[in-house]
């Protein structure tokens, strides 16, 4: 049954996906579950996966080509199955006049061959249909191993192939090649364990045994290598170590980054807070439970009724207008794989100290692995920036657009502070400060308002038990 | 001997008949009008045996009831609103709707139900007049049944352990001639069935189940027995069921011996006669309008409350199957 | 630990539970004077007494109503039905009386009444005294169905049968009741609906019931002499089924085997087999295997009965084929 891939929705605000990488060419069997492509999101690539198996038959656009979400990129069906129609069906919805049916770059015979001709496999045929269990159907999938093609040696019940043949197999064959790519090195004499492999888990694919016979190395690659070949140095003299290409996810943030800087006049406010309430609540509230809760948490929920104490504070500027919001959704700034990024906690109205600590466990964890989704890094109405675990000091933060403010926060140190007793008496005592420093698009936010706002973040910090209700 | 039935005791009989007859005519009202899922099968014509043998009881003694169930139930007691809901299959009835017309029960009347399996509830009867002797109650037990139950292998079986052991419990055959189509008469060689109970080594009495005064005589006697460890009688009681086996039987299978058959049994109904009897007593006519006045509001609001509820959500159908588990 | 005969340790449950609870009794043929055609009730009747431990005529049906009657005013009768064979003498009264009753009273009634009847093929009894019918009981909606293995699990089950509030058809297996077993010096009841992992094993799971469970674990010993390691469950009651752990165990193993002693077709095998499809599907290395008695009348010569009633051998030839 052909299925027809279509460039997919990821985010509400998605509307154009950009293909990054293919998986497969034309002519590979697919397994369900099996990458088929990458795409690549305002922040992050995100692999696409098979959701049956088959034969990647055809593809309509190429690596790096941009598509409007729900149009149809490629064709999956089964080997020898007639997908004219469906070709058709396809081009019509690109507005294309593409009419050939044949894929361009497999080597046609190799298409029809790996389904058809299964070699003399030992594996037992039931109908033409390699006899294998469900079971060791399900585990093949989860180590990644296609079976059209492959020969394995069946002991299960009926002589079909069960688990202890796959693990049996795995172990005996450490190296995963596509049957096609196979096929190529056998023919070439090409050893299969110097060849670098690029598909799926290290999947040795035909492009590898390909490229291995005549080096096919990208642009990109190609320009790197010339220019580290022949200029060592910098038109004014100094010595180049390597050059980097500001572009991918790097250069969008990058550029947002810039775009929110010189735009927006950024103003700043800075409070010093007194910690010690905090820590010793803390303190106790972790003691009473598993999970930990970490000062962030507490300056999170802080905000956020702040936030709803100021709404003007939790607005974003849209389109030409101001847009105040209800739900609260809180932004915590984290370091990821491809840079600063910015989960946020949804509708955190009303959310305890608890919560906020576990939702935001969860998206640090994703965001450090690369796989926050798009619906997570996107929609939130303020940003805070905790740069204490360095131990800064004192910095200011570039605003998160479209948002009105960013709050940064520094690191907490033991310093001398000047209390008064109810005499009047003032006394040296040492407490644990920490600088916040709260910045605002001063098209939008005055200073009285800013100054309102981060004082009364102090306020709370300081009797920290108006965070618990 | 026959026994002086005051004016007091008449009119709670006649009350009681009265009530039956019209919750019967209710029922099949709504069984020509298509609001009634599946069939029920009619008291009317037998008022006098449930009413006679009922008041000889008292309130925690039990009976076993029939598919044509409706008599003994409104005679111990019985809700008649939430009878009327049940045969309608709705949430309000006695089984929330799960019962249906042959199944209902009401232990807190000491009804251990009516039965969809003729004969089925003999035994059980027979079993809770044991329960009665193991436990040293004085209750007793009445098992109700047809003439064709008498037939089947669970009389035979129930009466004879009854006997043995002398279990307080009266059996009553409600001999209304015919089983669905079937005449006693042709399939038995015992024209009075109570002869069956010489078999067993009990008494057997037969009764003009169409006088409540004498099927509550013979009851009383009867049930006295049972009470004082004396053992089970077998009590007939010969009557006739107005209409066929269940609503909507045409019943044509009774004119092939005697056309007049129907006519005649209807002469001597039990209610009218009654009420002949109490008029003739020098009792006011008023007195007997009013307690028919009672009777019709209240099997008008049992009509109500039997139309207003509402029927039971579908996932009723797995609950009560055990009483503690998930599983069903 | 002691030693006790099977038999002896039902009538021990039934000793114990009655002298706990007053409304317990016991009605059957021959369970009175002499105890028992089985001798399971040996010595009641001269310790309770005639109302309490009753001898009945031949009257299956009558009985067993009369058990219902009594469960639905305050008692807790345990009716003996001499051979699973005459539960269909009173089938109506089982099936459609009593395990309907609480249901179509909508819940305003239980009925607390426990039905012990003996199964099994193996002495020559033939076809209407040799029967396992308990894949015709659990096919009813009502009854609870429970199939003890040993002697240890017979009195624990039997006491939480008759504890419990629910009909329960209770079938012990004739040729064990002369057989010797190991049992605790006090036996708590066990619960249903909680099946018994009696091996543990990885290459298949043997569900079985009654004294194939045994029959199972003979073979399970054979089987690990050629590297075939069997996991063993000994299901304990049909119904409540103890999904639970059959399927983890064949998540675990890749097989399932049930073997039971009623009637293969619609028996306990297909049961089992259908109802864990749903879960098992992707985990299964062969497809799901069942023993039963074949659909045939037992026959009444040895030279017949024995080689085709579920047996050790039986087992361990099932095995070998699912495992290749």
């Amino acid at each position: 049954m052909a299925e027809i891939i279509i460039m997919p929705k990821l985010g509400f605000n998605m509307s154009v996906g950009k293909l990054v990488k293919w998986y497969k060419n034309e002519g590979d069997p697919v397994t369900k579950g099996e990458p088929v492509f990458a795409i690549e999101t305002d922040k992050t690539s995100i692999d696409i996966e098979a959701t049956q198996d088959g034969v990647f038959r055809k593809k309509f656009i190429e690596e790096g080509d941009s598509i409007e979400v729900t149009l149809p990129i490629a064709i999956i069906a089964d080997a020898a199955e007639n997908i004219d129609a469906v070709i058709q069906d396809v081009n019509r919805q690109l507005n294309r006049k593409d009419t050939a049916a044949v894929p361009e770059t497999s080597a046609p015979a190799s298409t029809a061959v790996s389904t058809s001709s299964a070699p003399s496999a030992v594996a037992a045929n039931a109908g033409g249909r390699q006899k294998i269990t469900p079971r060791a159907r399900r585990v093949a999938s989860e180590q990644g191993l296609c079976l059209e093609g492959l020969v394995i040696t069946g002991t299960g019940y009926d002589g079909g192939i069960c688990e202890k043949d796959i693990l049996d197999y795995l172990s005996s064959n450490k190296v995963r090649v596509s049957p096609v790519a196979r096929k190529m090195a056998e023919a070439q004499g090409i050893a299969l364990e110097g060849v670098q492999g690029s598909g799926a888990h290290g999947k040795i694919m035909k492009r590898d045994i390909a490229a291995s016979e005549k080096p096919m190395v990208k642009a990109l690659d190609a320009e790197i290598k010339a220019v580290q070949a022949e200029a060592k140095f910098s038109a004014d003299g100094k010595e180049i170590m390597e050059v980097i290409p500001y572009s991918g996810v790097r250069k969008i943030i990058g550029d947002r980054l810039a775009q929110s800087k010189f735009t927006a006049p950024h103003l700043y406010f800075t409070q010093k807070v007194n910690l010690d309430k905090l820590l010793e609540l803390r303190k106790q509230i972790n003691g009473a439970q598993e999970k930990k809760t970490s000062v962030t948490d507490y300056i999170a929920r802080a905000t956020i009724k702040c936030l709803q104490k100021y709404p003007d504070m939790n607005e974003s500027l849209v389109g030409g207008q101001i847009e105040k919001y209800k739900s609260v959704n809180l932004g915590i700034a984290v370091a990821a794989p491809t840079g600063l990024i910015v989960p946020n906690i949804k509708n955190s109205n009303q959310k305890t100290v608890v919560e906020i600590s576990k939702e935001a466990s969860v998206l640090f964890d994703k965001a450090r692995k690369g796989k926050l989704t798009p619906d997570e890094y996107t929609g939130g109405t303020f940003t805070i920036s905790n740069l204490g675990m360095f131990g800064i000091e004192n910095f200011t933060a570039i605003i998160n657009p479209p948002e009105v403010g960013i709050l940064a926060i520094s690191a907490t140190k033991d310093e001398p502070f000047v209390v008064q007793d109810a005499n009047g008496n003032k006394s040296i005592e040492i407490k644990p400060m920490m600088n916040i420093t709260l910045t605002v698009d001063h098209r939008v936010i005055d200073g009285l308002l800013a100054a309102q706002f981060v004082t009364e973040i102090k306020r709370m910090l300081e009797n920290p038990i108006e965070l618990l209700v | 001997m026959e026994t002086k039935y005051s004016k007091k005791q008449l009119l709670s009989f006649y009350e009681t008949m009265y009530k039956m007859r019209r919750f019967e005519e209710e029922v099949f009202e709504f069984y020509k009008k298509g609001m009634m899922p599946g069939l029920a099968h009619l008291y009317l014509g037998e008022e006098a045996v449930a009413t006679g043998v009922c008041a000889a009881l008292n309130e925690d003694d039990y009976i076993g009831s029939t598919h044509r169930g409706h008599g003994h139930l409104v005679s111990r007691g019985a809700q008649i609103d939430k009878m009327m809901a049940e045969i309608l299959g709705k949430e309000g009835g006695y089984s929330k709707g799960k019962g249906g017309s042959m199944h209902i029960m009401a232990m807190d009347k000491g009804i251990l139900g009516a039965n969809g399996i003729v004969g089925g509830e003999i035994p059980i009867a027979t079993g809770a007049a044991y329960s009665a002797k193991y436990r040293g109650t004085n209750q007793v037990a009445v098992s109700f049944f047809g003439d064709s139950a008498s037939n089947e292998g669970t009389f035979h079986e129930s009466i004879n352990m009854a006997a043995a052991w002398n279990l307080p419990i009266v059996y009553v055959i409600e001999n209304n001639l015919y089983g669905i189509s079937v005449d006693i008469r042709d399939v038995t060689n015992t024209p009075n069935l109570a002869d069956r109970a010489l078999g067993y080594g009990i008494p057997g009495v037969v009764v003009d189940g169409m006088d409540v005064m004498a099927v509550h005589q013979a009851a009383e006697e009867a049930i006295k027995r049972a009470r004082s460890g004396n053992g089970p009688t077998l009590i007939e009681c010969k009557t006739y069921r107005w209409q066929g086996h269940h609503v909507g039987d045409p019943a044509t299978y009774r004119e092939r011996k005697d056309v007049n058959e129907k006519a005649s049994w209807m002469e001597r109904c039990p209610v009218n006669s009654l009420k002949n009897k109490i008029l003739s007593m020098k009792v006011s006519g008023k007195e007997i309008a009013k307690i028919e006045e009672e009777v019709e509001k209240e099997v008008k609001a049992a009509v109500k409350f039997a139309v207003d509820s509402p029927y039971p959500d579908p996932s009723e159908a797995y609950t009560d199957i055990f009483l503690i588990c998930k599983q069903v | 630990m002691r030693e006790i005969l099977y038999r002896d340790a039902i009538c021990e449950a039934l000793d114990e539970e009655m002298e706990r609870d007053e409304s317990v009794l016991i009605l059957g043929e021959d369970v009175a004077f002499i105890g028992g055609n089985f001798k399971t009730s040996v010595g009641l009747y001269d310790k309770y007494g005639d109302l309490r431990v009753k001898d009945t005529p031949i009257s299956e049906a009558g009985f067993v109503g009369m058990g219902t009657g009594m469960a639905l005013t305050g008692l807790r009768p345990v009716i003996e039905l001499m051979f699973s064979d005459f539960l269909l003498v009173a089938a109506d009264q089982i099936l459609n009386n009593a395990a309907k009753i609480r249901y179509m009273s909508g819940g305003q009634v239980n009925v607390p009444m426990v039905i012990r009847t003996p199964i099994g093929a193996g002495r020559s009894s033939a076809a209407q005294h040799s029967q396992s019918l308990q894949a015709l009981v659990s096919h009813f909606p009502g009854m609870k169905v429970v199939v003890p293995s040993t002697a240890q699990e017979a009195k624990g089950l039997l006491k939480t049968a008759i504890r419990d509030n629910d009909p329960v058809i209770f079938f012990e297996h004739k040729m064990e009741y002369a057989n010797k077993f190991m049992i605790d010096d006090v036996v708590e009841p066990i619960p249903f609906g909680k099946a018994n992992i009696v091996k543990q094993g990885t290459d298949i799971t043997i569900v079985a019931t009654s004294s194939q469970v045994m029959k199972s674990v003979k073979a399970a010993e054979a089987l690990e002499k050629e590297g075939i390691s069997a996991e063993i469950i000994d299901l304990r009651t049909i119904v409540p089924l103890d999904r639970e752990t059959i399927i983890k165990s064949v998540k675990k193993t890749g097989r399932l085997l049930i073997v039971d002693e009623a009637y293969e077709r619609c028996g306990i095998g297909a049961e089992i087999g259908a109802e864990v499809m749903d879960d098992v599907f992707y985990y299964l290395d062969a497809p799901i295997g069942r023993i039963g008695t074949p659909n045939v009348s037992l026959p009444f010569s040895p030279a017949l009965e024995f080689p085709i009633i579920p047996s050790v051998e039986k087992t361990i030839a099932k095995v070998k084929k699912m495992m290749k």
